[in-house]
């Protein structure tokens, strides 16, 4: 752990990911600080200007309701990074766990794992995760459920690699010689060779996750009532923003997207370059 | 059998298979180990020894078929080869512990010296009182600091001396050493030796001591096997089968090394042409008669068990004069 933070130092890429990242995670915690959740009611711009320009009232302008298009983004970066981490925690866990079984077992098991993981694996997203909102019912929570339900595959395939190799290792060998138990030699010498593994792939991940959400909030599966930067993309295209050149509308939530993508995956190539020395010569 | 021996092992045959093929590793071994005696196992690359040592303990892979007895723990004891898990998990380390050759891969370069030679108490439950591992360390004349180091502030020996500490963490009955020192350099080795016949000494341990090195057995071993192909051909008290080796085969192989204080030795190295055979093509007969400079008529077609010399001497040749059955 001190060995990822000390070469995430010396990485400036992955440094400057780390700031944004930190920036953003302020403005999700100082949310309610910055601007008020009444904001986010439907009702809140009645009587106001819809889809505002810019001014010293708003400085984002308003959408197609009259509300102010700055108190979402702040409010958006909640949902979106608590969605988009969330569902990346499903996915690493779960993802984990059958990678250490497929990898760790032998026989029928390890086959029937290994099988299920190459199915999740064909099985295309959208319309997977389409069905499973539909099916889930629409709430930050459920919407993080369907995205880590369907992203774990990856990471499995993943820890699997590293647990063929660990699990040849002479230490594991002498492990069971000295009359350890599976569920020894795992905590022992398997999961804490992997870790470094996961927390790397998580990092990446986590943008993922948060392309997703966009991606089936703009297509209207999101929460009316807890809207992220996905669903303010979606009230922009169904309002005629885009047509109307509201770009205040729309050009803050892209960005933050794109900016908090770039930045989780500008961290996690850094801790992968650290966790993986052969990644650092090439 | 004997009342005190600590393991019994009969008929002890491996077979690996593979791709259809079955290879005969080990081919029906039996001797035993009595308590507190040191049995070395020589033989060249190839010839089983590695593969009898791992089958005590079941450690061989699923595709080795294991048949035979190994019963541990004298007379009235278990049958390692047809053990549930749970006793089986019980006899090795706290039982049958193991010096691996090669220390370098076989501790987890993160983890602490400590902790590692904690982990065989942790894993048999016994108490995990820290100066268990410190007294273990001095035994093996490191140091209570060095439970601090990691494998890789070690040298080479000092790995070797956790190894042999780490073996002796649950009191075992008896200590399996697998070329314990075959990556050390010369001095080392000696070091190495002398630390495992002292430390089998004081602790009354019996030891089957595996090893390529006729010479080495010298120091540490009460009895010998020697093992081609994967048959023992000849057995017997060290000092016996060292100075009067009577199988063509023992003869080559302590001829392969000088002998201090004799200097024509030194000029005259006699080495054993040609390689151990591959174990899926035995040859007919004796399996040694391709390179036996004694072959007479008939090697290529008999095969010749045992011979029972004395009490305590049998070889496998022809030309060995039988006293008695074995």
């Amino acid at each position: 752990m001190t060995r990822l933070l000390r070469g995430l130092r010396r990485d400036r890429a992955g440094l400057s990911g780390l700031i944004v990242l930190g920036l953003f995670a302020l403005l999700a915690v100082a949310a309610p600080l910055l601007a008020s959740r009444n904001e986010l009611r439907a009702d809140a711009g009645r009587g106001r200007v819809s889809l505002a320009a810019p001014s010293s009232d708003f400085l984002l302008g308003t959408d197609e309701l009259g509300r102010s298009v700055a108190a979402q983004l702040v409010w958006g970066a909640r949902v979106s990074l608590y969605i988009g981490i969330l569902a990346t925690l499903i996915a690493v866990v779960v993802g984990s766990v059958i990678g250490l079984i497929a990898g760790y077992s032998r026989g029928w098991l390890s086959s029937l794992v290994l099988a299920v993981d190459d199915f999740v694996l064909v099985v295309p997203f959208l319309p997977l995760a389409i069905v499973l909102a539909v099916v889930l019912g629409r709430s930050p929570t459920t919407m993080a459920l369907v995205i880590g339900a369907t992203s774990w595959a990856g990471s499995a395939r993943l820890v699997r690699a590293q647990v063929l190799t660990l699990r040849e290792r002479g230490y594991v060998e002498r492990a069971i010689t000295l009359g350890a138990g599976p569920a020894h030699v795992l905590r022992r010498h398997i999961v804490p060779g992997v870790v470094p593994l996961i927390i790397a792939n998580a990092t990446l991940i986590v943008p993922g996750a948060i392309l997703a959400e966009s991606t089936l909030s703009f297509l209207g599966f999101g929460d009316p009532f807890a809207p992220s930067w996905g669903k303010m993309l979606d009230g922009a295209q169904s309002s005629g923003a885009i047509t109307l050149n509201a770009w205040w509308y729309y050009l803050p939530p892209g960005l933050c997207i794109i900016a908090v993508v770039v930045a989780f995956t500008l961290v996690g190539r850094a801790l992968e370059r650290i966790v993986d020395p052969r990644l650092e010569r090439s | 059998m004997t009342g005190n021996s600590v393991l019994s092992v009969g008929d002890l045959r491996v077979t690996y298979r593979t791709h259809g093929r079955s290879v005969p590793a080990v081919r029906g071994v039996s001797f035993e180990v009595a308590a507190g005696e040191t049995v070395g196992v020589v033989g060249e690359s190839g010839c089983g020894k590695s593969t009898m040592a791992m089958a005590l303990l079941r450690l061989l892979p699923g595709t080795a078929e294991v048949t035979g007895t190994v019963v541990f723990g004298g007379e009235g004891g278990d049958d390692v080869l047809t053990m549930r898990p749970g006793p089986l998990r019980a006899v090795r380390w706290a039982g049958m512990s193991v010096v691996f050759q090669g220390a370098q891969h076989v501790l987890n370069p993160v983890q602490s010296i400590g902790r590692q030679i904690a982990e065989a108490r942790v894993a048999h439950q016994l108490s995990n009182d820290p100066t268990v591992g410190t007294g273990l360390l001095e035994s093996v004349g490191l140091t209570a600091r060095h439970a601090h180091s990691y494998p890789h502030e070690m040298s080479g020996g000092q790995k070797q001396r956790v190894m042999i500490a780490m073996a002796l963490a649950c009191d075992p009955q008896l200590i399996i050493a697998d070329e314990p020192t075959t990556a050390l350099d010369v001095m080392v080795q000696a070091q190495t030796l002398e630390l495992l016949r002292r430390i089998g000494r004081e602790r009354g341990l019996a030891m089957l001591f595996v090893t390529h090195d006729l010479t080495v057995l010298r120091t540490v071993a009460d009895r010998i096997l020697v093992l081609y192909a994967g048959r023992i051909v000849e057995q017997g008290p060290a000092r016996d089968v060292l100075d009067d080796p009577m199988h063509p085969y023992t003869v080559a192989l302590s001829a392969a090394s000088p002998i201090i204080g004799d200097p024509r030795s030194r000029f005259a190295p006699s080495s054993l042409a040609g390689d151990p055979p591959d174990p899926a093509r035995l040859p007919s007969g004796c399996s040694f008669h391709p390179r036996c400079p004694r072959r007479v008529e008939g090697c290529d077609t008999v095969g010749i068990e045992l011979r029972r010399l004395s009490t305590a001497r049998a070889a496998a040749c022809v030309h060995v004069v039988d006293e008695g059955s074995p």
